[in-house]
C-alpha cells in the first residue's frame, strides 16, 4: 500500500485516524497506542504477511537485547546485537551481490535464487540499531514493548524513513500514554504538509519520470544534450519523489500528533558537498555521522594525538579515512551493486576535496561557481545512482563530459544555423514535442527544487488561512486528477 | 485550534468548490475547441475535413508514419496517410478509417502497414488517455473502448478540476495551433535507388534482441475485433483491405520464422479474415527486401536511405493492387484550401 494508493488515501488513512482518535478519547492513551500499532502492523502485512512475521521477530529479538543491555551495558552484547541486525540486512540485501562477485572472482558457477528484499529493511534495521546503541550508552531507557514496537513500525516512517531516534519518538509516545499529547494543534499542519508531499510526488516527480526513464533506457545512444537532460531530470525526479515521501511521512505523523524529523532542507541550493549532505536525506546523514563517522574520527584523533602525526597524515587519518568509509557504507546501504558503491565513493571524494580545500585555507570560490561545481558533482553521483550498471553510467557520463561532437536534433535545424552548431540524428530527442515537454518540465521544476523552502522544517508554524485553503485545494484537485497510475516511490527499494 | 476548525469547516471546502466551479466554467467555455495536441488529434480532425478523393488509405504505426511523413507514397494525391503510432494503436486506425468513410470518402483500397507489435501487444496504458480516450469520443468509439479497455472512462464526465490538463490546458494550447484541414502528404519523392546509410558506430543491444525474439506473437482480442470490424467496413463501403507487416532486422526475422511464430501469426490473421468472409492480402515487407538499419529498439527503420527504400516498397505494393478503380468523395464538396506546404511542414514537424 503506497501513500498514493487510493486504498491508503480513502480507506486506510481515514479509518486508522478515526480508530486512533476514538480509542484515545474513549479508552485513553494506552489503547490508542495499541490501535496505532495494530494499524501499522496491518499496513505492513497488507504488503506481505510473510515478511511481517520477520519484522515482528526482529523487533522482539531487539527488544530482548535492549532489556539485557540495560542491565549489563556490555559492549560485546551490543556488538552481537548489531551483528545480528546487520546479518539479517546482509542476508536479504547483499547475499546475492556478494556471491555473484565471489563467483566472478573464482569462476564458480553459482545458481542464485532471487531474493525478495523486505520493504524498508534498511530503514527499520538502522532505527533499531540506533536504539540499541543508545540503550547500551545509557542514554535511553527501554520502554514497554508496545511503545517500542510502535517506535519501529509506526507506518508513516516504516518503509522509507525518516530514520527516527528513540529520543525523538519515545517521549512523545510516553506523553500519549499519559494522556498529555493531543492532535488538536497538529492535525491541520499535518494535513497541509501531507497534501504538499502528495503533490510533489504525483504531480512533479511522476510527471518527469517517463522522460527520465526513456533517456536512461538508451545510454549508448544519448547525445551531449540528452545526457545532461537525463541527469538533471533524474536529480529533479529523485528529489521530488523522496522529499515528497518525507513530507507525507512528517505530515502523517503530525496528523496523529507526532513530530517526526524532516529529511530535506533545499539540498539543491547547497554550495558545497558538505552543505549538500547536511541538506539531503538529513536523518540518514545523521545516522552515519553519529554511528559511523564520529566514532571513527574520534578514534583516529586519539591515535594522531598520541603519535603526533604531521598535518597531512592527520588529515588523512582523521578526515579522509572516516569520510571514505562512511560514504562507502552509505553507498552500500542504498543498494547492493557496484553503481551504489561508486556513488558513495564519488560523494566521499567530493567531500574530501571540500575538506582539503578548507584545510589548505584556499580562497572562497564565488558563490555561483561553488554552486555549479557542487551540482555537477551531485549529477555525476546521481548518474551512478540511477544506472543499472557501471557501463551504463560511464556511457552517459562520456556523453556528458567527452562528447564526440555537440549537435542539435534535426528538427532544430533553424536554431542550429543561427548559433552555428551542426545538426544530427537524435534517437531520444528525435521527436520535437517529447523534447519540448521534457525541457519545459526541467525549466519549471528546477527553480522549485532550488528555491522552495521545505515546510516540513517548521510544520507547526503553518497557520490556517484562506490562501492556504486555496493552495491546499488546488494541490488536492491536481493530485486527484493524476492519481490514476501511481508509480512506486524510488526510495522503497533501499 | 479554533482557526483550524474554521479552516476545515468552511475555508477548505469553499476553496475546493470555488476551484472546481472556476475550472468547470473555463472548461465549459473551451469545450467546443477541437484538440490539436498531436498528430492523432490532427488526423481525427482532417479526415473529416479533407475532401480530396484519395484512392488508397494508408493506416499503420510509427514505422510507416516516419516514412510517409517524409516521403510521398504513390502518385500525387493517391494515398491518404492516416498512419499514427503504437501509443494510439490499432483502435486509432479503426476510428480514423471509420470517420474518414463516414465523411463521404470511398477509397478503393485500405492498407494497414505496421509492425507486428500493434497486433500482438496491448496498448500502453500510460498514454491511452492522451492518444486514444480523449481524442476519440464518438458513440461508436466509446462503445468499442468501453468494451475492450477496462478502466476506460469518458473524460467528458469527469469533474473539470480533476482533468484540468485535458479540459483547460490542452484546449488553450490547441487554440494556438491549427494544422489545417488537409491530410498531411510527405513532401519529398523517395529515390528509387537511395543511398543506404551506414552507421558503423551503432551497437546492437543484445537485451533488445533477446526481448524481441522471446516476445509472444499472438493476436490480442482487441486486434482481432478491430480486424473483424475493418472487414465489415470493407463490405459496407466496398474497398479492399491489405495488411503489410513492417520490416524486421534479418536476424530477428529469421529466428522468429524458425520458431514458427511468424507463420502462426499469419495464420491467426488469415483465420480472422476468413471468418469475416473478406478477401484480404497479407504481405511481409521483409520477405521481398532486406533492411539492415534500425533504431536502438530494433523496430524503427533508421536512416533516410532505408526509409526511402521502404517508401518505394510501399508504393510498389500499392501499385500492385491497382485494378483500375479510383477513389471517390461523395460528401459535401469544398474547394481544397491552398495551404502553404512550408507552413504545414513546420507545424507537422513540431507535432511529431
Amino acid at each position: 500500500m503506497l501513500f498514493t494508493d487510493p486504498v491508503f488515501l480513502f480507506a486506510f488513512l481515514p479509518a486508522s485516524l478515526v480508530l486512533y482518535l476514538l480509542a484515545r478519547r474513549t479508552f485513553g492513551g494506552r489503547a490508542a497506542i495499541l490501535v496505532l500499532l495494530a494499524c501499522s502492523i496491518f499496513f505492513y502485512g497488507y504488503w506481505s504477511v510473510k515478511y511481517l512475521s520477520l519484522l515482528l521477530g526482529q523487533i522482539l529479538v531487539n527488544y530482548l537485547f535492549a532489556r539485557k543491555l540495560t542491565r549489563s551495558q556490555s559492549r560485546a552484547l551490543l556488538w552481537t546485537a548489531i551483528a545480528v541486525n546487520l546479518a539479517l540486512l546482509g542476508y536479504f540485501k547483499y547475499r546475492n551481490f556478494f556471491l555473484e562477485n565471489v563467483g566472478l572472482l573464482t569462476g564458480w558457477q553459482l545458481h542464485l535464487s532471487l531474493l525478495f528484499v523486505p520493504l524498508g529493511i534498511s530503514f527499520h534495521t538502522f532505527q533499531q540499531i540506533t536504539f540499541l546503541t543508545d540503550v547500551a550508552d545509557g542514554e535511553e531507557d527501554v520502554p514497554p514493548l508496545p511503545q517500542f514496537m510502535l517506535f519501529v513500525i509506526f507506518f508513516p516512517q516504516l518503509i522509507a524513513g525518516p530514520i527516527v531516534l528513540h529520543r525523538e519518538m519515545g517521549r512523545q509516545l510516553t506523553e500519549v500514554v499519559a494522556g498529555k499529547e493531543s492532535t488538536a494543534g497538529t492535525f491541520g499542519p499535518g494535513f497541509a504538509l501531507f497534501c504538499f508531499g502528495l503533490f510533489k510526488k504525483v504531480c512533479l516527480a511522476d510527471n518527469i519520470a517517463p522522460f527520465v526513464d526513456t533517456a536512461f533506457q538508451w545510454p549508448l545512444h544519448l547525445q551531449f544534450i540528452e545526457a545532461w537532460a537525463a541527469a538533471i531530470g533524474y536529480a529533479l525526479q529523485l528529489f521530488f519523489d523522496f522529499s515528497g515521501y518525507s513530507d507525507m511521512a512528517v505530515g502523517l505523523g503530525l496528523m496523529f500528533g507526532f513530530l517526526l524529523p524532516f529529511n530535506f532542507n533545499v539540498p539543491f541550493a547547497a554550495t558545497s558537498m558538505t552543505e549538500y549532505w547536511k541538506r539531503w536525506h538529513i536523518t540518514m546523514t545523521r545516522f552515519f555521522t553519529m554511528y559511523c563517522y564520529t566514532p571513527l574520527a574520534l578514534a583516529a584523533h586519539r591515535v594522531v594525538d598520541e603519535r603526533g602525526y604531521s598535518r597531512i597524515r592527520a588529515f588523512a587519518l582523521c578526515i579522509a579515512v572516516p569520510t571514505m568509509i562512511t560514504f562507502l557504507a552509505s553507498g552500500l546501504w542504498h543498494g547492493a551493486g557496484w553503481t551504489f558503491i561508486v556513488f558513495g565513493l564519488v560523494n566521499g571524494l567530493g567531500l574530501l576535496i571540500n575538506h582539503a580545500w578548507r584545510e589548505a585555507k584556499m580562497p572562497h570560490l564565488p558563490r555561483v561557481l561553488a554552486w555549479a561545481l557542487t551540482m555537477v558533482t551531485i549529477l555525476v553521483t546521481l548518474v551512478y545512482f540511477r544506472s543499472d550498471s557501471l557501463a551504463q553510467a560511464h556511457s552517459i557520463l562520456r556523453s556528458m563530459f567527452m562528447p564526440e561532437h555537440i549537435l542539435l536534433p534535426l528538427w532544430a535545424d533553424a536554431l542550429a544555423a543561427k548559433i552555428g552548431v551542426s545538426v544530427g540524428f537524435f534517437e531520444v530527442f528525435q521527436a520535437a514535442n517529447f523534447t519540448a515537454h521534457f525541457m519545459l518540465l526541467i525549466v519549471l521544476f528546477a527553480p522549485l527544487a532550488v528555491l522552495l523552502p521545505n515546510p516540513a522544517m517548521k510544520p507547526k508554524k503553518t497557520s490556517p488561512s484562506l490562501p492556504l485553503a486555496f493552495a491546499v485545494a488546488g494541490m488536492i484537485w491536481l493530485t486527484l486528477g493524476l492519481l490514476g497510475q501511481p508509480r512506486t516511490f524510488l526510495y522503497f527499494q533501499f | 485550534m479554533r482557526s483550524w476548525f474554521k479552516f476545515f469547516a468552511w475555508q477548505l471546502p469553499l476553496a475546493l468548490i470555488v476551484i472546481e466551479l472556476g475550472v468547470e466554467l473555463v472548461g465549459f467555455g473551451l469545450s467546443g475547441v477541437t484538440l490539436h495536441r498531436h498528430n492523432v488529434d490532427d488526423l481525427a480532425y482532417s479526415v473529416a475535413h479533407d475532401r480530396h478523393p484519395y484512392k488508397v488509405v494508408l493506416l499503420g504505426d510509427s514505422i510507416t508514419h516516419n516514412v510517409a511523413h517524409k516521403y510521398r507514397i504513390g502518385d500525387v494525391d493517391e494515398v491518404a496517410d492516416l498512419t499514427t503510432h503504437a501509443f494510439a494503436g490499432l483502435p486509432s486506425s479503426l476510428f480514423l478509417l471509420k470517420r474518414y468513410l463516414e465523411s463521404g470518402h470511398r477509397p478503393s483500397h485500405v492498407v494497414i502497414a505496421a509492425s507486428r507489435d500493434v497486433f500482438t501487444q496491448p496498448i500502453d496504458k500510460g498514454n491511452f488517455d492522451y492518444y486514444v480516450a480523449t481524442t476519440f469520443t464518438r458513440p461508436y468509439e466509446r462503445e468499442f473502448l468501453g468494451k475492450y479497455y477496462p478502466g476506460y472512462v469518458d473524460y467528458r464526465w469527469k469533474p473539470a478540476a480533476l482533468s484540468v490538463t485535458t479540459k483547460v490546458g490542452e484546449p488553450l494550447f490547441s487554440l494556438l495551433r491549427h494544422p489545417g484541414d488537409q491530410i498531411w502528404i510527405g513532401p519529398d519523392l523517395p529515390s528509387k535507388s537511395p543511398v543506404l546509410d551506414q552507421f558503423p558506430n551503432d551497437r546492437i543491444d543484445q537485451a533488445v534482441v533477446d526481448q524481441k525474439i522471446a516476445q509472444q506473437l499472438s493476436l490480442t482480442p482487441e486486434a482481432r475485433e478491430i480486424l473483424m470490424r475493418m472487414c465489415s467496413l470493407s463490405r459496407q463501403y466496398g474497398f479492399k483491405l491489405h495488411v503489410i507487416f513492417a520490416p524486421l532486422p534479418p536476424s530477428v526475422h529469421a529466428t522468429l520464422a524458425q520458431q514458427g511464430k511468424l507463420t502462426a501469426l499469419n495464420n491467426s490473421v488469415k483465420q480472422v479474415f476468413e471468418a469475416a468472409g473478406a478477401d484480404v492480402t497479407l504481405d511481409d515487407a521483409s520477405d521481398q527486401e532486406s533492411y539492415l538499419s534500425f533504431d536502438r529498439d530494433l523496430i524503427h527503420i533508421k536512416g533516410l536511405g532505408w526509409e526511402q527504400k521502404f517508401a518505394v516498397q510501399l508504393a510498389d505494393y500499392i501499385h500492385g493492387y491497382d485494378d483500375g478503380s479510383s477513389g471517390r468523395f461523395d460528401g459535401e464538396d469544398l474547394a481544397r484550401p491552398n495551404v502553404s506546404t512550408h507552413a504545414i511542414q513546420s507545424i507537422s514537424m513540431m507535432s511529431r
